[in-house]
């Protein structure tokens, strides 16, 4: 176990190193950075100057919201996603046979591919996200609880609480989704799975609430953008709802299950039919 | 001496889908998929002793590289059985990694943004070296294949020369008993070819690691290998000394000799039992003449020349091309089962040679 | 270099198309999500619209209204996005414009060639899945057959001008390595100002009056406005004008921008 925090650090020191290889990608990660939040907080501020509420959130809640959809997908971006981008991208080892280096390693294949590269820029969007959900939340401390029918009414401590709670089931809802996509390049290799998820997430922009019927199950349920974005949002403004956030915690438990079997099953396609 | 390898009747058998392109047969292929079956490896048989020194050959396509994916535990077997260093290889167990090294000649394993150092620092955490271990590989390997200029460059920036050696560096670093070597000279200048082979060499003798070597240049198996092992079409077609598998495949010898000077000029020498020696002019250059001659035909041949007084001749071994190439071509004749086992038998001897 | 002056090659570009084409249809899968990605920002747009105009109106426009805008939008969008300029970039960097230079035909066919190639293979799987949302949705109003006449000489000029800008923008790569930062700025101020964020009539004021006098929206909102009847025909015919006129400005800047783009590559050695 100790061995395997010690193997995350030193994932971590090596992307650094190589990271230093392409210092000029600073101010242009940092002006796309920019260039994103200014389209996202733009975009919101058009909407917000014709209507002052959607579907039950105000514009701070709303920002809130913003926040911790940067945030999420600031995380992923960090760690899971660079080491599944490795393995099943369109030059990823899976397509250049390195696959095989990989599967030598004395060490848990899943644990490899998901943690051994590191995107540090990334930090950059995390601290953005972090800055947004800071102011987006004292307002909505300030201006006092929301009124929702159903939530329960939370001490802003207990509210952070359920913040952290809700936010760590949708990070496994986010590593569990992403390698049951990856693991899908084990099979459609050639197809760029993982862009299915960054556009699908974005669906995570605005609450689900929003979204009719059918499509608004699909994305608590099936792909749980739901459960990844607008629950840590409603924790944030109180209106979350316990048995929601037990539902996503069972989601969370089933997922990761599946996509380790997932991930599994496609070394084993691999180890039985590779060239 | 102890086994290091046990290999017995290695089976892989490819299944892939097939269908026409198009819709309709898509469609079809989802209700009732049709497979072809390749047989990659058709029940391959081998053992080798800690510490020898083993050639892979055969033509593209044979399974050589699929054999050596089986025994890294890349590949499951369809049937038959490994036991490497103790371990059954697809169960892939981090304690049998740990004691291997496989290197592909055509991928590789150093992260392309960075330095040479920083690679083979991560691979040594990966394999749970420590420290002062590691320091002492490092030292040796780095003055090995002379690495103390790359170790700060980063990969990306590195000749394919250059690059080779790191690669060979990087998959000895947790000092393995068993050592696939795939290909390890591919794409390289001949000097260099020669460095790596000296130090495969010497690295072997030093620490008595087991190795197989795949490679297409056949001066690599010649000069590393004592024992071969001749894949073809997926079966085992000849275990044992290189020397052997010469007189196995083809067994002739070069006759060379220098025509007379009365002779130059003039109507050629005749070669009245030519037909009947099957003596086959394989090269004449000036008054030089090279025939290919059966082994049995060689003494009346011999006769038949000094017979014309010519003195100055000589008899040679095919040179290696030859004889696989004629292998690649024609393929090897079957061998009697006993044979096979007498093959067996003296690959399990300590010096791997055959009797 | 005189590129400029060799006259339309029609079978070159043509065979261009062919190329990319075939091999674009071989990765369609790869595409197809591309597509998709593109479908997205309209689509969850149109629901957040949907949501905010609740059962009453904004700006005058109701819930049927949305859905017809955006769902017109993202069949436009899809028409009119251009992608080559994102690997032009690349092709300058790498030196491949070498061989593109070798050719007959200025570099902009392979542009537009693999635009054209790629807008082909995306197609179908777009207007399957618009057609899809329109029944599920109930696509009620807004479409008026009599301006077909007028939308679809718009929507070409549309395409023209945004391929136009992008591709000029990208041609920069021959000076700086800055390019996609860009092209990131250009596909920010589309997605505010062009009508994707939400139509140009509902943009608060100086961004209202900015979408109007820059090219943005003549690339996206403006097509769409007037399929959906958001205008009337004093504002088609105004907007036609700038249009025009931004077209032929920024034709006019490329061909110098290719022109010394060229020779200082040239004068480089690739």
């Amino acid at each position: 176990m100790m061995r395997y925090f010690r193997l995350l650090g030193v994932f971590l020191k090596g992307s650094l190193q190589s990271e230093t290889a392409y210092r000029f990608n600073f101010s242009a990660n940092m002006f796309r950075t920019l260039l994103n939040l200014g389209g996202s907080i733009g975009g919101l501020a058009i909407v917000f100057n014709n209507t002052s509420s959607i579907n039950g959130w105000g514009y701070n809640e709303l920002a809130a919201l913003l926040g911790v959809y940067l945030l999420v997908l600031g995380l992923k971006d960090l760690v899971i996603g660079p080491g599944l981008e490795a393995l099943s991208g369109l030059s990823g080892d899976l397509w250049t046979g390195q696959f095989d280096y990989v599967l030598l390693k004395p060490v848990q294949t899943q644990f490899y591919i998901s943690f051994r590269k590191w995107s540090i820029w990334s930090v950059v969007d995390i601290a953005f996200a972090v800055v947004i959900l800071a102011v987006s939340v004292s307002a909505i401390f300030r201006s006092g609880t929301v009124s929702a029918s159903n939530a329960a009414d939370f001490s802003q401590l207990g509210r952070i609480l359920l913040f952290i709670a809700a936010l760590l089931i949708s990070l496994v809802l986010v590593y569990s989704v992403l390698l049951i996509l990856a693991s899908a390049a084990f099979r459609y290799l050639g197809t760029p799975l993982m862009w299915i998820f960054d556009s699908l997430i974005q669906t995570g922009r605005y609450p689900v609430g929003i979204y009719p019927g059918v499509l608004r199950i699909a994305l608590t349920w099936l792909i749980p953008v739901g459960f990844m974005i607008t629950v840590p949002a409603q924790a944030l403004s109180g209106t979350s709802n316990m048995t929601v956030l037990a539902g996503g915690a069972c989601l969370a438990a089933a997922l990761f299950c599946l996509s380790a079997v997932f991930f599994r099953s496609g070394i084993r396609k691999y180890s039985s039919a590779s060239s | 001496m102890e086994h290091s390898i046990v290999v017995e009747s290695l089976k892989k058998i490819y299944r892939t889908a097939e269908r026409d392109t198009g819709i309709l047969p898509a469609v079809k292929s989802l209700l009732r998929p049709s497979f072809t079956e390749v047989t990659a490896v058709d029940g391959i048989s081998f053992a080798l002793g800690q510490g020898e020194m083993v050639g892979f050959i055969g033509p593209n396509g044979a399974g050589k590289t699929t054999t050596l994916k089986m025994l890294s535990g890349l590949l499951f077997p369809t049937s038959g059985n490994i036991l490497a260093a103790g371990f059954k290889p697809w169960e892939r167990k981090p304690s049998y990694l740990k004691r291997i090294g496989f290197l592909m000649g055509n991928k590789s394993q150093l992260t392309w943004d960075n330095t040479i150092g920083d690679s083979f620092f991560i691979l040594k955490e990966i394999y749970g070296v420590n420290d002062l271990e590691y320091k002492r590989r490092l030292e040796e390997l780095t003055g090995l294949l002379e690495l103390e200029s790359l170790l700060n460059r980063l990969a990306r920036t590195l000749s394919l020369g250059e690059r080779a050696r790191c690669e060979l560096a990087s998959v000895l670093i947790h000092n393995p008993d068993i050592l696939y070597l795939d290909e390890p000279t591919l794409g390289l200048d001949v000097s260099m070819q020669l460095r790596l082979r000296e130090f495969i060499r010497e690295y072997n003798r030093k620490y008595g690691t087991t190795v197989i070597i795949t490679s297409h240049y056949m001066s690599d198996i010649v000069s590393l290998c004592p024992r071969v092992i001749l894949i073809n079409k997926g079966k085992l077609s000849y275990d044992g000394a290189l020397s052997g598998l010469g007189d196995k495949v083809a067994p002739f010898r070069l006759i060379k000799f220098r025509l007379p000077a009365s002779q130059l000029g003039g109507a050629e020498m005749p070669m009245p039992e030519q037909a009947a020696l099957e003596a086959e002019l394989i090269d004449s250059l000036d008054s030089e003449r090279t025939y290919r001659v059966r082994k049995e035909h060689i003494l009346p041949f011999a006769a038949y020349l000094l017979e014309k007084s010519i003195t100055d001749l000589t008899i040679e071994d095919p040179p290696m091309e030859a004889v696989i190439d004629e292998v690649y071509r024609k393929g090897i004749a079957d061998m009697p089962h006993d044979e096979t086992e007498q093959v067996l038998q003296a690959s399990a001897k300590p010096d791997g040679r055959l009797a | 270099m005189k590129a400029d002056f060799i006259p339309l090659n029609l079978r070159g570009g043509m065979a261009l198309v062919r190329k990319s084409l075939f091999s674009f249809t071989a990765s369609r899968g790869f595409f197809w999500t591309l597509a998709v990605s593109w479908m997205m920002a309209p689509l969850i747009l149109m629901f957040v619209w949907v949501a905010a105009a609740g059962n009453g109106t904004i700006g005058g426009l109701g819930k049927s209204r949305f859905i017809s805008y955006y769902l017109c939008l993202m069949l436009v969008n899809q028409l009119t996005y251009p992608t080559s300029h994102w690997t032009i970039g690349d092709n300058i960097r790498l030196g491949t414009l070498s061989t593109w230079l070798m050719r007959p035909l200025p570099i902009i066919y392979e542009a537009v060639a693999s635009d054209m190639a790629l807008k082909v293979v995306c197609m179908p799987l777009v207007l399957i899945l618009t057609a899809v949302l329109a029944v599920f949705l109930g696509f009620g109003t807004g479409i008026d057959p009599g301006l077909m006449p007028v939308f679809i000489p718009v929507l070409l000029l549309a395409c023209v001008l945004r391929f136009i800008l992008a591709y000029t923008l990208s041609l920069s790569a021959m000076w700086t390595q800055k390019t996609d930062s860009l092209l990131s700025v250009n596909d920010i101020l589309v997605f505010l100002l062009a009508g994707q964020a939400a139509p140009t009539g509902l943009l608060p004021g100086i961004l209202r009056t900015a979408s109007e006098y820059l090219p943005f929206r003549y690339m996206l909102g403006f097509p769409v406005e007037i399929v959906t009847g958001m205008l009337t025909n004093r504002q088609i015919l105004t907007g036609l004008l700038v249009q025009t006129i931004w077209l032929f400005g920024i034709f006019v800047v490329q061909r110098s921008v290719y022109r010394r783009g060229i020779k200082r590559f040239t004068a480089a050695g690739g």
